[in-house]
């Protein structure tokens, strides 16, 4: 029995033991490149620590140190890098500006612009670079492209190009060949990508969308105001809502608005809840133009933290806005398609109020799910329960227009019926 | 009567409505309950359980419980030190209390207990299962090997729970040596016999193989099973289960099962690193420090040492880390004298971190030659990069990946040799296979990882 007790607890302090190397041990350099026309934008970044390593003393706190430190890292990361077309001839690099971060762990940052000799290519290049990798052996310096437009490259995500370290300190940069429409295309998809699955602002359109087809009266849904009714009032809520999202988005792109994206985000959770006590009892029967394009305003600040930093030139930048807004259209126009005739036909049967309180319901939990998630700062079971839930949209609005159809269909049964012979 | 009934028709609108809308929330929750992946709302695991009063409570207790039994088992030895049982009574709490400490003098006091056993044992006779133990401990695959052959050759065939014993450690060799199906085989009884597999092997074996929900289902069998769970016990399959899910970027239910240890067992100094790890993870870094130090105060384990230099490194605070890291760098130098092969596989980290990268390959060739299973074939893999030999950490990681063993960290060490490569298609996948098995993989954070990662 002894024997098989040792046995036993010694595998199991073995496995708890069984830390060995497995993970990165050190954090990365990063070096970011954004492509454009006729240069390249590049973010360097150095944990702080690491180049306190490299160079053996600490890193100095803010303050009139740390202010003397980036003007000796502003020269030392200049006397490390170095970037040549592949004829050898070298590129122009101006610093655009160096800061360190102020986070527990702080960072290194400096933007750079890279120009090439006159008549050599933006998009081939050889990137020569040695801060810390110098010295220290086992840091590794993570190369990655950020965005390219006309390569049609537009997404959150970074893509690796390669990496540096030790005795590897020069890297071909070469995306290959790129042209405007690419870009283009691919803002467009972006923006359909987007819209399509960021669930508030489809979910926000939509909650708009429920009382469409019905009218007002004495502070209640009253019932169904015709076609004519249905349409104008959903070409005004979903016209506001554009022309509310593109103001905002092209004054984030071009003229620096921006706010927080807690707040942000944070309102347009509000939006949604909103919209739902309206879809159960009107709050704003007739202007819901006017509430939508004021959301709508709301929308494209967040649209717009996600689109303006894509195109490095002014040209590019408004060709990405245009492509992506256009991208947006499109997924609305079909939402509204689709969703549409399933709502007119609920609309004119008797059941369409428990449809649309359950709607408003569901809605404005996942609203209060979302602002809870957005104060916090922290996911939620519900929040996360109700994203999952709308990634399976399209089904449900097969299930919305089965229902419209069986609803309507016993509807008629019914009146029929209860007609006189 | 009647009319009541009537009110309360379907028929009637009111009601209808009602019931129309307790449908709809009703297809709702369904829906939602269909929708909902089993992990992500699943109830904790490792529903509590009361250590047995019977077991050391706390750290100290069993510390100062295996102080007792050694004592006593020394002044025994001191007069029956020619019977090789006696001996083998001294080396079992010696194994237990450098388990507790992770201390490499206890590790050795143990081996020079049972090596007076064998030198006093009757040719065929011994403390084979003993070193066994041992020896799966201190990484000697093909010593514990010569042991169980030894006792396959018992005059007196071994009783049956000797054999299964001597089966699950061969499983364990097996599974060390990279043969995961073979370790599985020997894990199972065999045909014809009744019984389940050792839930822990089974949940090794699990966790390594991509399969941890089926892995911390098999924790909590072996939990229910435990009919005297110990302090120490329990806490050791909290940290188990913590470890898996850091492993798959559970940051907040690792944190749990790493408290749930601690709060279990209280004082255990492992328990107490992880919750300083998961406090520098999750940005309390000045605490994470403290409490460290005050760790390493207690218990001087390098592991620690090298994760507080590592989290004064983050905080750029060069000469605290330095000195942090020359302390653990001259204890894991003492231990590559003590037991050099236990302690190739956790010296590897420092030297890649802290000192010299071609130390750092020397040593995680030899791990890998004498353990070719995937953790150390992945810290060779490192040292491989570490030492600008991208293309030989591609292969080896394409042999792990081969071989069956699933985990985030042959992915990220692959996607690293793609990038020194210039292959960055090939490391843009792996990178998405490493976040898909860990979002976290490639946090900065990720870097101050120092214990649970196996």
């Amino acid at each position: 029995m002894i024997r098989r007790l040792i046995l036993a607890l010694t595998v199991l302090a073995a496995s708890a033991w069984a830390g060995a190397a497995a993970a990165h041990l050190t954090p990365n350099s990063e070096i970011g490149l954004d492509m454009g026309r006729s240069m390249v934008a590049a973010e360097v970044v150095v944990p702080m620590g690491e180049i306190g390593y490299a160079l053996g003393r600490p890193t100095p706190a803010p303050g009139p140190d740390r202010e003397r430190s980036l003007i000796f890292l502003r020269q030392y990361l200049l006397t490390h890098m170095a970037v040549r077309s592949p004829d050898g001839r070298p590129w122009s690099i101006a610093v655009k500006g160096v800061a360190i971060s102020d986070d527990a762990a702080p960072d290194f940052k400096a933007r750079l612009l890279l120009r090439p000799p006159p008549g050599a290519s933006p998009r081939r290049f050889d990137l020569t670079y040695s801060m810390v990798i110098d010295r220290v052996p086992n840091h590794f310096v993570l190369v990655l492209q950020r965005t390219d437009f006309d390569g049609g490259r537009l997404s959150d995500r970074p893509r690796m190009i390669g990496g540096l370290q030790g005795p590897v300190r020069t890297l071909r940069v070469d995306p290959g060949p790129g042209n405007a429409w690419r870009g283009f295309a691919a803002a467009v998809g972006l923006g359909m990508r987007h819209i399509a699955e960021g669930h508030d602002h489809l979910l926000f359109l939509m909650t708009l969308m429920l009382p469409a087809p019905l009218v007002a009266i004495g502070g209640r849904w009253a019932g169904y105001g015709g076609l004519r009714h249905t349409a104008r009032r959903l070409t005004g809520v979903v016209s506001a809502f554009t022309v509310g999202h593109s103001i905002t988005l092209l004054g984030g792109a071009f003229l620096g608005w921006q706010l927080r994206t807690q707040p942000v985000e944070l309102a347009i959770a509000v939006s949604i809840l909103v919209s739902s006590v309206h879809a159960w009892r009107p709050l704003f029967a007739g202007r819901e133009p006017w509430v939508a394009g004021g959301f709508g305003l709301v929308h494209g600040l967040a649209f717009a933290t996600l689109i303006g930093r894509f195109g490095l030139e002014p040209l590019q930048k408004a060709q990405s806005i245009l492509g992506f807004n256009v991208g947006i259209e499109l997924v609305q126009l079909a939402v509204v398609a689709a969703v549409i005739p399933a709502l007119i036909l609920l609309a004119q049967t008797r059941d369409y109020p428990t449809w649309r309180t359950a709607g408003a319901l569901f809605t404005g939990v996942a609203a209060v799910a979302w602002i809870v998630e957005r104060v916090g700062g922290a996911e939620n079971a519900v929040g996360r329960l109700i994203d999952q839930g709308l990634t399976y949209s399209p089904w449900l609005l097969v299930l919305l227009t089965l229902a419209a159809v069986l609803t309507t269909l016993a509807e008629r049964r019914r009146k029929a019926a209860a007609a006189p012979s | 009567m009647a009319a009541a009934l009537s009110a309360l028709s379907l028929r009637a609108p009111g009601v209808r409505r009602l019931a129309l809308l307790a449908l709809a929330t009703a297809l709702l929750l369904v829906l939602a309950h269909w929708l909902a992946p089993d992990g992500d709302l699943r109830l904790g695991r490792g529903h509590a359980r009361a250590p047995t009063r019977g077991a050391p409570l706390t750290y100290d207790e069993a510390v100062a419980r295996t102080d007792g039994l050694i004592t006593g088992a020394k002044a025994l030895a001191a007069v029956r030190g020619d019977e090789w049982l006696v001996q083998e009574k001294l080396a079992s709490p010696q194994i237990e209390r450098a388990r507790l400490t992770g201390d490499f003098g206890d590790y050795a006091a143990a081996q020079a207990t049972l090596d007076r056993a064998f030198a006093v044992a009757a040719k065929g006779s011994g403390p084979h299962m003993s070193q066994v133990a041992l020896d799966l401990t201190l990484h000697r695959l093909r010593h514990a090997e010569l042991m169980l052959d030894a006792v396959d050759h018992y005059a007196v065939r071994p009783e049956a729970e000797v054999r299964a014993d001597s089966r699950a450690a061969r499983g364990d060799i097996a599974f060390y040596r990279g043969d995961y199906a073979g370790a599985l085989r020997l894990y199972e009884p065999p045909p014809g016999s009744a019984g389940d597999a050792d839930p822990f092997r089974l949940a090794v074996y699990l966790s390594k193989t991509g399969q941890v929900d089926k892995a911390l289902d098999a924790f909590d069998r072996m939990q229910r099973q435990m009919r005297f769970p110990t302090a120490q016990g329990l806490a050791n399959l909290d940290l188990q289960r913590g470890a898996l899910e850091l492993q798959r970027g559970a940051w907040d239910k690792a944190t749990a099962d790493f408290a749930r240890a601690d709060r279990i067992f209280p004082g255990y100094w492992l328990a107490q690193a992880h919750r300083a790890q998961m406090l520098a993870l999750t940005g309390k870094r000045g605490e994470a420090i403290a409490q460290f130090e005050a760790v390493a105060g207690r218990n001087a384990s390098p592991e620690v040492m090298d994760a507080l230099a590592s989290l004064y490194r983050a905080q750029g605070d060069y000469p605290n880390s330095r000195l942090w890291s020359d302390r653990a760098g001259a204890i894991w130098e003492t231990r590559l004298k003590q037991i050099p092969e236990a302690a190739w596989g956790h010296a590897i980290e420092h030297y890649l971190a802290f000192g010299d990268p071609a130390r750092a390959l020397d040593l995680a060739q030899r791990d890998y030659a004498a353990r070719p299973y995937g953790l150390p074939a992945i810290a060779l893999g490192w040292a491989y990069i570490a030492n600008n030999r991208p293309a030989d950490a591609l292969a080896l990681m394409d042999k792990v990946t081969a071989s069956g063993w699933v985990s985030a960290d042959q992915h990220i060490v692959a996607a690293q040799a793609h990038a020194l490569l210039g292959q960055s298609d090939a490391a843009e996948a792996e990178q998405q296979k490493a976040l898909a098995i860990n979002p976290h993989g490639l946090d900065r954070d990720a870097a101050l990882i120092w214990f649970g990662h196996s």
